[in-house]
């Protein structure tokens, strides 16, 4: 569903936001809004990549399917971000699944005219440049965290992660979302999820996660965290709060 | 597809499954516990805070049908005096 739009909503995304005025007005008449519903699949392993998304308060997933079928989610994008571009910007086809784990809104672009727009205007390209360097940044350092850390831990990151994002402390995330990202078995996200509710660190209800205590949580949490939102500031303009 | 439950146990902790998960077989479930297993002992039991963990699968009519516990033993051993250097 594309929905009308104004630039303030485009600039829900901060990369939008961040972007020279004359670069956002020159990108408006072609940026459209999209609703993305929970468990919505943008793109399925190799489909050709038409749009580039750019978040507002939705998160979206990047799921590596194996051979035997397991899967583990590789790399996601919420407001700080976009998709649909670097990763396929030669080939423009998708690695893997794009699946929607929290409902939202994105901005939306046909990848000609982002591609075309990359081209002319410098600001542009130095800020998607910049995005592209915080996100392989960021994928080093999940590469370390799977192979190290544990599940404890890398649950904490998501779920201070997705706060980050949607800015709320009732996440819309399931037990069965939850193992899908860490590629672990959802008895085990429930027994995690439940030794946080009995440490005072969250409540839960039917589909949610509430934050009680994000500070214990960060307690919790790995270096890999703070680390990644450390890169995002230092590459990217990022919201005071 | 028959649904199944999975209950985790570690020391005095015990996580109810109440919405279950479809699989094709008991040999599938069998499999799913066996990671879970594996994955809750591979965070908790290097930690010392559990030393079993156990894995209770139910049926569709909650009934126990299998079990599977990951362990973790230490023994440290006194070593045998060395022989006198020639």
């Amino acid at each position: 569903m594309v929905l009308s739009a104004s630039k303030a909503d485009h600039r829900r995304n901060l990369l939008l936001a961040a972007l020279e005025p004359e670069d956002l007005a020159h990108l408006e008449p072609h940026l459209d809004i999209v609703i993305l519903p929970k468990g919505t699949i943008l793109y399925e392993p190799h489909d050709p990549i038409r749009y580039t998304y750019f978040p507002h308060d939705a998160v979206v997933c990047l799921i590596n399917i194996m051979e035997e079928g397991q899967f583990v989610e590789v790399a996601s994008f919420g407001r700080e971000g976009l998709f649909g571009l670097i990763s396929a910007i030669v080939s423009r086809e998708a690695f893997g699944r794009y699946k929607v784990q929290v409902p939202g809104t994105a901005s939306r672009i046909a990848i000609d005219r982002i591609q075309q727009a990359m081209r002319t205007r410098p600001k542009l390209r130095r800020l998607v440049l910049g995005y592209s360097e915080a996100l392989l940044a960021q994928t080093f350092q999940t590469v370390s965290c799977n192979a190290i850390h544990t599940v404890e831990a890398r649950c904490c990151n998501w779920l201070l992660s997705t706060r980050d994002r949607i800015d709320e402390d009732v996440l819309p995330l399931t037990h069965a979302d939850l193992a899908e990202m860490l590629g672990v078995q959802r008895s085990t996200v429930s027994t995690t999820l439940r030794t946080f509710q009995m440490q005072g660190l969250i409540t839960q209800q039917r589909g949610g996660i509430t934050i009680a205590d994000r500070a214990g949580l960060e307690e919790i949490a790995c270096e890999c965290y703070g680390k990644i939102r450390q890169t995002f500031t230092r590459l990217l303009p990022m919201p005071s709060s | 597809v028959p649904r199944f439950y999975f209950d985790v146990r570690e020391g005095a902790s015990f996580t109810p499954d109440d919405e279950g998960l479809e699989c094709a077989s008991l040999d599938a479930a069998e499999r799913l516990a066996a990671e879970s297993a594996a994955e809750i002992g591979r965070d908790l039991l290097p930690k010392g805070d559990a030393r079993e963990v156990t894995v209770e699968v139910r049926n569709e009519h909650r009934q126990r049908v299998l079990t599977v516990t990951a362990s973790l033993e230490i023994h440290r051993v006194d070593p045998e005096p060395l022989p006198p250097r020639a």
